[in-house]
């Protein structure tokens, strides 16, 4: 076993088997990650390939007294958002549709129990502007500010753009719950 | 019940924190590929960063990229393959320039443009004088400063002519005016810089007299002589004479020649050490007084510079980062060439772009896209009119597309502007969201829907809240819609409260009305209607 030092001064030196081993160690949770931010798997190999090369590429600029698997998320994540930036065309910022009213009183979202695939698959098929802001905010943890500025749009956008993702999520969960039921 | 977000974020939260899924199998592989590429990459341009001769590109790459495949080389730059690379240099020098292709630039042209002839005696220091002009075709500035070097450069030192100081020689016993000194004449520079070959020439001594010549050793790296030729120089710089005694039986004489030498001058540049990205025409000069004698020649790495040859350049900053101008000064009148460096810092201009919506009523917004800093100022021109702010929004009138401008300045004051041509109110259809049919209303025109672009083909229906059909129309007037539903039906009022319309219309050019606008980027041929009280 080599310890995170080794591995990481051997990827400094361009060691390929240490980068292999850094690789190995979080390859799993990253693609996990990358599949959240897009569509489909190729979409998240594309964004897991180039995240790795660049990480490879600047890890001599990373400073040890920091987590290296923070390090690598952040430069993961700015690489979904860097392809999602090239994706998107437009952005609306206001909502002027009526909102499907669902009833939601009749299910009980907060004891059912969701597998990782189904609330995937849930993040995944909702718009790409939401999904961003929802996984930012969500599950990496960004305050809206933050992500106001990685994205380069207004914080009360953000706001309402994770609200409406909240809406439409919960909306999907209670469909996938009412076909768990039938 | 708790439905709220904090339970949705939490169920995500919890599921997707730790959760991990096995990347497809071959991904590491075109990870090391793409890595291994990037080396030898890396490795090409780190190993033939200064140098003059390069292997292509495509053939190192390929070999180095084979090798590393097979283990025989390893990616250390610091101690790599020194070896290596000099084996590659060699070959590539070997093979020649033919070898430098991958980007295979347009010639560039030393052009020599004869000036005048001067003296035709046999011992002119230069018997042509020139002055190179570099014509740069699309050539890149950094293989061009590999190519121009101090050394290579020819100056155009014009020796001129002087009758000499005649002296007597105080250890000769006879004077000098025995000696026949009447057509005596120096050629050579009177100004010159030090470590530089010059000559200098005794013409008109009689051939049967002697010449000897007495140069101050110390301050002279090397002289040689050739009877009435003496090439000298000089390693400092100062006052000098060049002496030479004639002799002829008895007699003999001192002939002084007066040389000052001076050394190079370093060109100290006069410009902005920091600017934008994108600005063009940049003045930049040399610190010195103007002088007929003096030319430059100014280079840049990464940059386009309008190679004028004097005190004065324009320069397009084109690319971002740092980069180095390299001025080389050449002094015609001293020989003096020497070399100034300049180092400028392009900032990167901000990435920009915008997107925009309809908002409905002829209303759009605008929306700067991109990275956000402190300190960022916006300028959109729509239609003549202005805003400052990132978001705005712009009521149009105006039938057809309109460019629409934004400029973004960072807090560097760098700025990047992006025109687009958006055709924001071009096959809209307004459809009025209330009316009422009071008369006294604003809307006593009756409900009718407006055009801003001709229509040929229209229908438009109105149902009630039980989806019966109770009116409808399809009458056009100059591709308007004529007919105004004035809230009747069966020849009775209707109530007040929801109503739905539909709309199908197909604009005179073919295209056919999509709908309103919606926030999720999809139109809706449909809508509802809120009818108030009569």
């Amino acid at each position: 076993m080599f310890t995170e030092n080794e591995i990481l001064d051997g990827c400094i030196k361009n060691n390929r088997a240490m980068q292999k081993i850094l690789y190995d160690k979080y390859a799993s949770k990253f693609y996990a990650l990358c599949l959240r931010y897009v569509h489909d798997k190729a979409e998240a190999d594309d964004i897991l390939q180039e995240g790795f090369l660049k990480i490879f590429t600047n890890i001599h600029q990373f400073s040890r007294e920091h987590s290296i698997e923070a390090w690598m998320r952040r430069i993961i994540v700015n690489t979904a958002l860097t392809h999602y930036k090239k994706n998107v065309k437009h952005y609306y910022q206001k909502e002027i549709d009526e909102v499907k009213e669902i009833d939601i009183e009749s299910y009980n979202i907060e004891e059912a129990e969701f597998t990782q695939e189904e609330l995937l698959k849930i993040i995944q098929n909702i718009a790409e502007g939401y999904r961003v802001v929802f996984n930012l905010y969500a599950i990496e943890g960004y305050k809206h500010k933050e992500i106001a500025d990685m994205l380069g749009i207004d914080e009360a956008t953000s706001k309402s753009q994770f609200h409406r993702a909240r809406k439409i999520i919960q909306e999907r969960l209670i469909e996938v719950l009412k076909e768990k039921q039938s | 019940m708790n439905t709220k977000g904090t339970h949705i974020e939490d169920l995500f939260q919890k599921t997707f924190s730790s959760a991990e899924t096995t990347p497809p199998s071959d991904l590491w592989g075109a990870i090391e590929g793409s890595l291994n590429e990037s080396n030898v990459d890396m490795l090409y341009a780190e190993t033939f960063k200064n140098a003059h001769v390069r292997p292509s590109g495509t053939i190192w790459k390929k070999l180095s990229y084979s090798l590393f495949l097979h283990g025989f080389l390893q990616f250390k730059l610091q101690t790599f393959n020194v070896y290596y690379a000099a084996i590659t240099t060699i070959i590539g020098g070997v093979l020649g320039y033919s070898l430098i292709t991958e980007e295979t630039p347009a010639p560039i042209k030393i052009v020599e443009h004869t000036i005048q002839e001067i003296h035709k005696t046999p011992h002119s220091i230069e018997n042509r004088s020139s002055v190179f002009s570099i014509e740069s075709e699309g050539y890149s500035t950094e293989k061009l400063a590999q190519m121009v070097e101090l050394e290579d450069i020819e100056t155009q030192l014009k020796p001129e002519i002087m009758r000499p100081a005649i002296v007597s020689d105080k250890n000769s016993n006879s004077a000098a005016n025995e000696l026949n000194l009447m057509n005596a004449y120096f050629e050579g520079n009177p100004i010159v810089c030090k470590h530089i070959d010059v000559e200098y020439t005794l013409n008109g001594i009689p051939s049967e007299y002697t010449i000897a010549w007495e140069i101050d050793k110390k301050s002279v790296g090397t002289h040689t002589t050739n009877k009435n030729t003496v090439t000298v120089n000089w390693s400092k710089p100062g006052t000098y004479k060049v002496i030479a005694k004639i002799s002829h039986k008895n007699a003999s004489a001192l002939l002084e020649y007066p040389v000052t030498v001076e050394e190079a001058q370093i060109p100290i540049v006069k410009g902005n050490a920091t600017v934008c990205e994108g600005e063009q025409n940049m003045l930049y000069q040399i610190d010195e007084p103007v002088n007929k004698d003096l030319r430059y020649i100014w280079m840049s790495k990464y940059n386009k510079i309008e190679m004028t040859g004097n005190k004065y350049v324009n320069i397009d900053w084109i690319q971002s980062g740092k980069d180095t101008l390299t001025i080389i000064r050449i002094d015609n009148k001293t020989g003096c060439k020497s070399q100034g460096n300049f180092v400028v810092s392009i900032l990167p201009k901000p990435t920009i772009d915008f997107s925009f919506a309809p908002l409905g009523d002829g209303n759009f917004q605008f929306s700067y896209v991109g990275p956000t800093q402190r300190g960022m100022t916006y300028l959109w021109s729509i239609e003549g009119v202005e805003y400052e702010n990132k978001s705005i929004e712009h009521v149009s009138s105006n039938i057809g597309s309109s460019i629409v401008t934004l400029t973004v300045t960072d807090k560097n004051k760098c700025s990047n502007v992006i025109q687009k041509e958006v055709p924001f109110n071009k096959y809209l259809i307004q459809v009025p969201r209330i009316i009422s049919f009071d008369e006294n209303s604003f809307s006593n025109q009756g409900f009718i829907p407006q055009t801003n672009t001709p229509l040929k083909q229209y229908k438009i229906e109105i149902f009630n809240a039980t989806n019966e059909k109770i009116w409808e129309s399809t009458l056009l007037e100059n591709g308007k819609p004529a007919e105004p539903w004035n809230g009747l039906h069966k020849g009775e009022p209707i109530p007040q409260g929801r109503y739905f319309w539909r709309i199908s219309a197909i604009f005179t050019d073919g295209v056919e009305w999509k709908g309103i606008p919606q926030s999720n980027g999809e139109c809706k041929p449909n809508g509802i209607l809120q009818v108030l009280e009569n």
